[in-house]
């Protein structure tokens, strides 16, 4: 009966060779020892459509490491305590006791979640059973929801009774320890060094995710800050992780799947234009419990850091999460006609500590004013490599017009060619620093052909210009940008 | 007795044995709760005893129904936070029916817990590594939607109706599990409109922005207050000295009803110019405000009472006080019933709007009847309900006064068994 209990029955006749980040966990180090990968929870829906038309999935959850100890003796080795949203596919074993074990069967066998479920996962074992004429010790020989069967005696008197759950069965007395409600992996293995071994076990299971929550806290003035980034982990893979080394990764949404195929025929990308991912290493190991977030600090806070003020202008919200599929070819799209004067917001930058963009996330903004706290606001985060921004409020001084200026469209060379001039106009009575940010957004695939003003990339379709524009100056840049597919 | 940290707890067991634990002190003063509207922001401070200079583990209660990733260590101090680990307490669940010594006969099998109860306190439990031994403050700031609160005001006054006494206090209901002892502050906006209009004055002062000119709402300041569970009421004007009274006739055919708080005008011809408009006039009593004492009063009903000879109390009139619509008002005024023998008509006379230069005028005509025997002054309460950006162009009456962003005042005196007419004119414009 145990077999038939949803686990899923595989040969397998390995020994793991692991994968990358498994075979850092570690060639047998003294002790317990746990190593996790968490993926970003992954991105909304995009504006047009985009990422779910695109064909590829972001990569989620957590490949999860884990040094334990097994008995290697009886015909099976079970392993509770696993997570009840693992993968059966991705599970991995290395014996570092033996590297000669193989195994020859696994299953993994989910957790029971309803009382006759957990009886039945005792099926074959002794049970007692209260009932209003006594206490009846015998085999569980099987359970459903009106009566459960007990076989007890011995030798002539062996024999089977039938109990009506409903009315009769008071109480129900289980063998303790035995674990075997709780998700648990169970091979079959053959070593021939029976005894306590260690093995390393590797898996992935959904329902771990992390997600980045900056504070920004300004000075009454707003010119200096205290920053700090973290990361909220969410365990909801229904087990507890110990003292687990915790590796958190973010970005790289353009997986494996989408660079070398596309299920609806368009074209392919390349690597080079695939989103890298980052890994964040988190200093200290962290107790990871079933059904708990975590907050762990990101990259180092920054205390009293000097801030700078910009104004950033958008044309327009970026397009390009809409055309992950397929380029956009249409030159009439997006080249300034009805596009209105844009957008422009007061931000205040900080440099932080990373070499990479921080990853996406909400920052609450406060200022202090006096004793109190204000609460400024709460927005995502716009970053960079060395910089995060934090965008206050929009800004009606500052508009612009962005145009095609010329729109080369190449169907046998698979090219667009674009010259873009972006035109913006500082109303106010005080000079700004605007940062206008631009976006490459026909196709993931892209280069520069020519730009008047040394441009920086902030996100792998996001150029950023910064401009010093007088007190009732204009400001125009033009920069050319070719796609190839 | 009300303490910040009621629920202070070793946690031992949470993180293994690795982290020793360490335990909160009883929280000092420190806490600071700014109450909006909708809800509130508290900032919390912890104290910890860290025995020695390692590793150490600490739960702290704070509100129910707040999430970890809702809460913000706003300042360190001295140590350094690896983990925060937030959990949801809950109130142990009611005793099933059948949970008891008698029910052995019920035929159940003694099966998993019970379901969980009703959301108790969130534990918030962090690791902090500290550089020695010794105490260490943390601040933790979130937000809340289980403190809620609500302002009233009385006046009272006497037979000569000459002076009046202004009190009001504040009704803080607090569910959020935890008792605090904190500097409070009530700001009478709810919080997302309000950090906003602080964003804006803030990207003001950095980058010289045009600002809105439309009144922010300022906090105002409540002193230490502890809150237990349930409702605690807090006075806003203790010691208040009378201020004087007098009385006077007030047009408003309109109200607030019809504000449109956007900056493009309403378009509609028919707006505020239905045939069957109001034509009473209110006797009312005008009380002036005094900006010191009267600066972030939150909204509230009113009651004027009058205290007579034989010292009972009677309810000479209701009104609310130190709305958003007349937060730059220098007096309030309160009704007290209709005037007999005064009428007042309000008629449009003019509706242009010019797409090309954004301009939408608008010219009124109200006029005042006096039948009585005597001249009154009447003050002409009037709505620019069409939107936020407005100007008063020309306008005929005496002591135009602007009492609120979209609300003015004009004063007119009418002579006896006579009529007297008070033309304006606004002019919306939109970006």
């Amino acid at each position: 009966m145990l077999l038939t209990m949803g686990a899923s029955v595989r040969r397998l006749a390995w020994i793991s060779a692991a994968v990358a980040f498994a075979s850092t966990a570690g060639a047998g180090g003294p002790g317990p020892r746990t190593k996790i990968t968490v993926w970003a929870s992954s991105p909304g829906t995009a504006a047009y459509g985009g990422l779910s038309y695109g064909g590829y999935a972001p990569t989620t959850g957590a490949m999860i490491t884990e040094h334990r100890e097994i008995e290697i003796g009886g015909a099976e080795v079970r392993l509770p305590g696993v997570a009840a949203t693992l993968d059966p596919a991705s599970v991995q074993l290395r014996d570092l006791t033996d590297p000669a074990t193989t195994i020859t069967e696994q299953r993994f066998v989910p957790g029971a979640t309803t009382p006759t479920e957990i009886i039945r996962r005792h099926v074959g074992d002794t049970i007692t059973v209260v009932t209003p004429k006594g206490d009846v010790t015998g085999t569980l020989r099987s359970i459903d929801e009106q009566a459960l069967v007990l076989e007890i005696g011995t030798g002539d008197q062996r024999r089977l009774q039938v109990m009506r759950r409903e009315g009769y069965v008071q109480d129900v007395r289980l063998p303790p320890g035995t674990g075997v409600d709780k998700p648990s992996l169970v091979w079959r293995v053959a070593s021939k060094k029976p005894g306590t071994h260690t093995v390393e076990l590797t898996y992935r299971a959904d329902g771990m995710s992390w997600a980045a929550d900056y504070l920004a806290v300004l000075d009454e003035a707003g010119t200096s800050i205290d920053f700090s980034a973290w990361a909220t982990v969410r365990n909801a893979t229904g087990a507890t992780f110990e003292s687990a080394e915790l590796t958190l990764v973010s970005g790289g949404n353009a997986g494996p799947l989408a660079l070398s195929f596309n299920p609806y025929g368009g074209p392919m990308r390349t690597a080079a234009a695939a989103a890298v991912p980052v890994r964040y290493a988190i200093a200290t190991p962290v107790h990871l419990g079933a059904g708990q977030s975590v907050q762990v600090e990101l990259v180092p806070a920054r205390q009293k850091a000097k801030s700078r003020t910009v104004i950033t202008y958008e044309a327009m919200p970026d397009p390009s999460p809409g055309f992950q599929a397929y380029p956009n070819t249409d030159c009439n799209q997006f080249n300034g006609v009805g596009m209105g004067n844009g957008r422009a917001e007061v931000a205040v930058e900080v440099d932080v500590p990373t070499k990479d963009a921080l990853p996406e996330g909400r920052v609450r903004t406060f200022r202090r004013k006096g004793e109190r706290l204000e609460i400024v606001s709460e927005d995502q985060l716009r970053s960079s490599t060395g910089l995060a921004r934090i965008r206050l409020v929009p800004d009606p001084d500052v508009v612009g017009e962005r145009k095609a200026v010329t729109c080369t469209y190449d169907e046998r060379a698979h090219t667009v060619l674009e010259k873009i001039e972006v035109k913006i106009e500082n109303k106010s009575k005080r000079a700004a620093e605007v940062v206008v940010r631009e976006f490459a957004w026909r196709w993931p695939v892209w280069r520069l052909d020519s730009e008047d003003t040394k441009s920086a990339r902030s996100g792998p379709q996001t150029l950023e210009y910064r401009a010093k524009v007088p007190a009732g100056g204009k400001k125009t840049l033009t920069y050319s940008v070719v796609y190839t597919w | 007795m009300v303490k910040q940290l009621a629920l202070a707890a070793l946690v031992v067991g949470v993180l293994g044995c690795g982290p020793r634990a360490a335990r909160p002190t009883t929280a000092p003063a420190g806490d600071e709760i700014t109450l909006y509207r909708d809800r509130a922001v508290i900032k919390q401070r912890v104290e910890l005893v860290v025995p020695v200079a390692d590793r150490a583990t600490v739960t702290v209660t704070i509100a129910a129904g707040v999430q970890i990733e809702d809460v913000v260590v706003l300042d360190r101090g001295e140590l350094t936070i690896s983990e925060l680990h937030g959990t949801s307490a809950t109130v142990t669940p009611a005793k099933a029916a059948h949970d008891d010594d008698d029910d052995d006969d019920d035929g159940e099998v003694h099966g998993p817990a019970l379901p969980p109860g009703p959301t108790g306190p969130t534990e918030v439990t962090f690791v902090v590594a500290a550089p020695h031994a010794g105490t260490f403050a943390v601040h933790l700031g979130y937000v809340t939607d289980r403190i809620t609160w609500a302002a009233a005001y009385t006046m009272t006054t006497t037979a000569a109706r000459e002076r009046v006494t202004l009190r009001g206090a504040v009704a803080i209901h607090n569910t959020t599990g935890i008792a605090l002892k904190a500097r409070a502050y009530v700001v009478d906006a709810e919080l997302g409109a309000w950090r906003g209009r602080i964003a804006e004055q803030l990207g003001s002062a950095l980058a010289g922005m045009t600002r809105s000119t439309t009144p922010i709402a300022t906090p105002r300041a409540l002193g230490e207050v502890e809150l237990g569970a349930g409702e605690t009421r807090v006075e806003l004007l203790p010691g208040e000295p009378p201020r004087p009274m007098r009385s006077v006739l007030v047009f408003d055919p309109v109200g607030t009803k019809l504000d449109h708080g956007g900056s493009a005008p309403i378009r509609d011809a028919m707006l505020g110019v239905e045939r069957s408009a109001p034509t009473r006039v209110t006797e009312s009593f005008e009380i002036p405000r005094r900006s010191a004492s009267s600066e972030g009063l939150p909204a509230g009903p009113v009651r004027l009472l009058q205290r007579n000879a034989d010292g009972g109390l009677s309810v000479l009139g209701e009104a609310r006080l130190f709305e958003v619509a007349t937060r730059v008002a220098e007096v309030d005024t309160v009704a007290i019933g209709t005037a007999e023998g005064v009428t007042g008509r309000r008629e449009r006379r003019e509706l242009t709007i010019d797409d090309d230069d954004r301009r939408l005028v608008e010219e009124f005509v109200l006029t005042i009847k006096n039948t009585r025997t005597v001249p009154v002054e009447v003050v002409l309460r009037e709505h620019l309900y069409r939107g936020q950006n407005w100007t008063l162009a020309y306008q005929t009456a005496r002591d135009p006064t602007k009492e609120g962003p979209q609300q003015i005042s004009l004063r007119t005196t009418v002579p006896a068994s006579s009529e007297s007419k008070v033309l304006y004119v606004v002019v919306y414009t939109w970006p």
